[in-house]
């Protein structure tokens, strides 16, 4: 599909790791680039050419999307790597002679319930009461302004909920079930706007070659509609949890104050530590709880984020019809086998799933 | 503390990671003790020797390996990366010095043997970092084990691993052909060395991991520990509690990775479990008593040398470059028979969802 080759920026990332294993065993030329040395654990079992440069240093950058005629930025950080890697991956690009740059946004641009009939046209606001949907409206807007006076090419995508294999959406939500945390606000009746990472992969190949839709952004999401309980359920029956005796806190417990699992987890301090380290904290935390009762009526109160809340209650389902006309994208990878996928991951990943062995 | 007239003359090979983080806070403490003084180092990357050295003012840091044996060193370290363990153990053996080797000792079978039988030929010692066996915590399982204190053993899972962050240098980490080392190569080593310590040489049953032309991020060992099973699951990918449980008949002990004074048994026939805490033992008690909590990870990690250079020390402690043989036989039988784990969402996409 690709000729050159596509470089993918983030590469140890849940979403850029599963891209480039996607392009490499379908025998395309990939570059993973992260951040530093031990990042390549993942990509570091294909025998692939990869590349350490950090998102800030645009020579490095540079040097590292040699070879190559497209990259996809999945790019993960705080608030200001996201808006403050723009420009020195946009230059670097350039520097490069890339024919496009596929940024991978998010959905959650346009919060994270958003009102009957948001679509890509809808203006996006920066005064949303969740950072991270600001910085990447702010990191939109500064690389179509970066693309008005450059010579690379972009596409935006706007995945939403990206679950399966190594995703917070599916290991995260098991690891919230075995200590206790695991809640449906509203009773999780709310609209997911989910998407299997299969299928968002299937659209970022797609967005690479696509001619026409340079500029654009482009919602992607699965077919089906389902709800946040949906998507609970397989991952709490694979643990051997009854979903309909989790917690259903109302939405006005995310204004009660939050807990202090949550403070330590959006604190700044925190958020400065390597992300194995930040991993081990929260696999040690998950460790205290374990070998606890698998009743979920037992557990304290749960953990209910502003974040959490909106999700949950979210009545949108976001099209992604813009996408199918422009791209040609339609879901390869139904709702049900990519639940199905994401507990064979589980499995895999030495989670406690009933039946598996 | 030392019965040493002088201390002993210690030349450390490889200055990256293990090296600063580990090797650097021993080697201060022992020269703190009058055991030893760091007379020389060596590294091929200049900015890894200056920062090593930093701490050790008076050492020699010397640009090549040769140089190095020149200082006449009693004791040589060896932290480089495993592929040079070999050349540079055998060149410093031969040179008329005692080898510390980092593990693994050596990246297979056969330069582990003979690393051991050019120790045995220049008669100088030769011994292994395994450091896990300086813990307190693994000494008392061990022995429990032995004493049956949980019956008749019935089975063992050992999970350890979480995303890769160990502060490497270069792809070469991650290269085949470069000197690369897949999860079980690096944290099995302690692994497998460790339950071989504890249970005897199992026998491998199955091996897989998920390499596709490079190295595993993520491996399963099934073993056999005569008729017990045993299973092994490693990971640089995603982080699950790391936890080796060993079941009995009356019992289970189960430990948390790199604990080194802490672990839980469970005796059955009741509803509790003791999380247990590892203490020195008094001395100069007319009864039983605790003395001070066991050491810590880095006294452990400090023992290790301690021993090697006191000479009032617990040298039984040491712990021989052949005891590290058998982990490396298990592990070349890994590679040998290895397959592919199962990871069934890795197929291609299919037609479009109707």
């Amino acid at each position: 599909m690709t000729h050159a080759g596509t470089a993918v920026l983030g590469a140890s990332g849940f979403i850029g790791n599963r891209l480039v294993e996607t392009l490499h065993l379908a025998g395309m030329r990939v570059t993973p680039i992260v951040r530093r040395w031990s990042a390549l654990a993942l990509p570091g079992r294909f025998d692939l050419p990869a590349r350490v440069a950090d998102a800030f240093d645009t020579q490095a950058l540079s040097a590292a999307f040699t070879g190559c005629d497209t990259a996809v930025v999945a790019v993960a950080g705080d608030p200001q790597t996201i808006v403050g890697s723009v420009d020195p991956v946009y230059r670097a690009a350039e520097a490069a002679g890339l024919r496009r740059l596929l940024y991978l946004s998010t959905a959650s641009v346009h919060g994270q319930a958003p009102a009957a009939g948001t679509d890509e046209t809808t203006p996006l606001p920066v005064s949303q009461p969740i950072a991270y949907n600001n910085a990447k409206v702010r990191a939109e807007r500064r690389l179509q302004r970066r693309r008005r006076s450059g010579s690379v090419e972009i596409v935006l995508l706007r995945p939403g909920i990206v679950y399966g294999p190594r995703s917070v959406w599916t290991g995260g939500l098991a690891d919230e079930l075995l200590s206790g945390e695991a809640a449906l606000v509203e009773g999780g009746h709310g609209i997911c706007n989910g998407v299997y990472v299969d299928n968002l992969v299937h659209a970022i190949l797609l967005a690479l070659m696509a001619p026409g839709v340079d500029g654009q952004a482009f919602l992607v999401g699965d077919r089906e509609t389902v709800t946040w309980r949906d998507l609970y359920r397989p991952v709490a029956d694979a643990l051997g949890f009854d979903v309909d005796l989790l917690p259903t806190p109302p939405a006005s417990a995310a204004a009660r104050g939050v807990p202090l699992a949550e403070r330590v987890r959006d604190s700044a301090a925190f958020k400065r530590l390597p992300s194995p380290v930040r991993a081990g904290l929260a696999a040690a935390y998950v460790a205290r709880s374990a070998g606890q009762p698998r009743r979920a009526a037992d557990v304290g109160a749960p953990t209910v984020t502003l974040e959490k809340a909106l999700l949950h209650t979210c009545a949108h389902k976001l099209p992604w019809s813009r996408a199918e006309e422009c791209l040609g994208y339609r879901p390869v990878v139904s709702f049900a086998e990519g639940c199905r996928r994401g507990v064979a991951w589980l499995d895999f990943a030495g989670y406690p799933v009933r039946g598996a062995r | 503390m030392s019965a040493r007239s002088k201390p002993a003359r210690v030349a450390l090979v490889g200055c990256g990671a293990v090296a600063q983080l580990y090797y650097r806070p021993a080697l201060e403490t022992l020269e703190r003790e009058g055991l030893l003084r760091l007379v020389a180092a060596h590294d091929p990357n200049p900015a890894a020797l200056t920062a090593f050295c930093a701490a050790f003012p008076s050492a020699a840091r010397l640009g090549s390996f040769g140089e190095l044996l020149e200082q006449r060193p009693e004791l040589v370290i060896i932290a480089s990366p495993p592929r040079h363990h070999r050349e540079q153990t055998v060149a410093a053996l031969e040179a008329g010095a005692d080898v510390h080797c980092e593990k693994p000792l050596a990246p297979d079978l056969g330069a582990g043997e003979h690393m051991v039988a050019a120790a045995a030929a220049a008669g100088r010692r030769l011994t292994v970092g395994m450091l896990r066996r300086h813990f307190p915590a693994t000494q008392v399982i061990g022995r429990l084990l032995a004493a049956g204190a949980i019956g008749p053993l019935e089975s063992v899972d050992c999970f350890e691993g979480g995303p890769f962050a160990w502060p490497v240098q270069s792809s070469d980490y991650f290269r085949p052909g470069a000197g690369a080392a897949g999860v079980l190569q690096d944290i099995g080593t302690h692994c497998l060395d460790l339950l071989t310590w504890w249970l005897g040489v199992p026998t491998v049953i199955a091996y897989a991991d998920d390499a596709m032309g490079g190295v595993e991020a993520n491996c399963s060992v099934a073993l056999a520990f005569g008729e017990v099973p045993a299973t092994v699951r490693l990971s640089r990918d995603w982080a699950r509690p790391d936890r080796y449980v060993l079941t009995g008949r009356d019992g289970w002990l189960g430990w948390t990775v790199n604990e080194t004074n802490r672990f839980d048994h469970r005796v059955r026939g009741t509803r509790f479990a003791g999380a247990v805490t590892v203490h020195d033992v008094a001395v100069g008690r007319q009864q039983p008593a605790l003395g001070p909590v066991a050491s810590e990870f880095d006294e452990a990690f400090a023992h290790q040398l301690r021993v090697l250079v006191d000479p009032g020390g617990e040298s039984s402690t040491c712990i021989d470059g052949a005891e590290a043989l058998p982990t490396l036989a298990l592990i070349d039988r890994c590679y040998a028979s290895a397959t592919r784990m199962p990871m069934p969402w890795l197929v291609p996409a299919a037609e479009p969802v109707p």
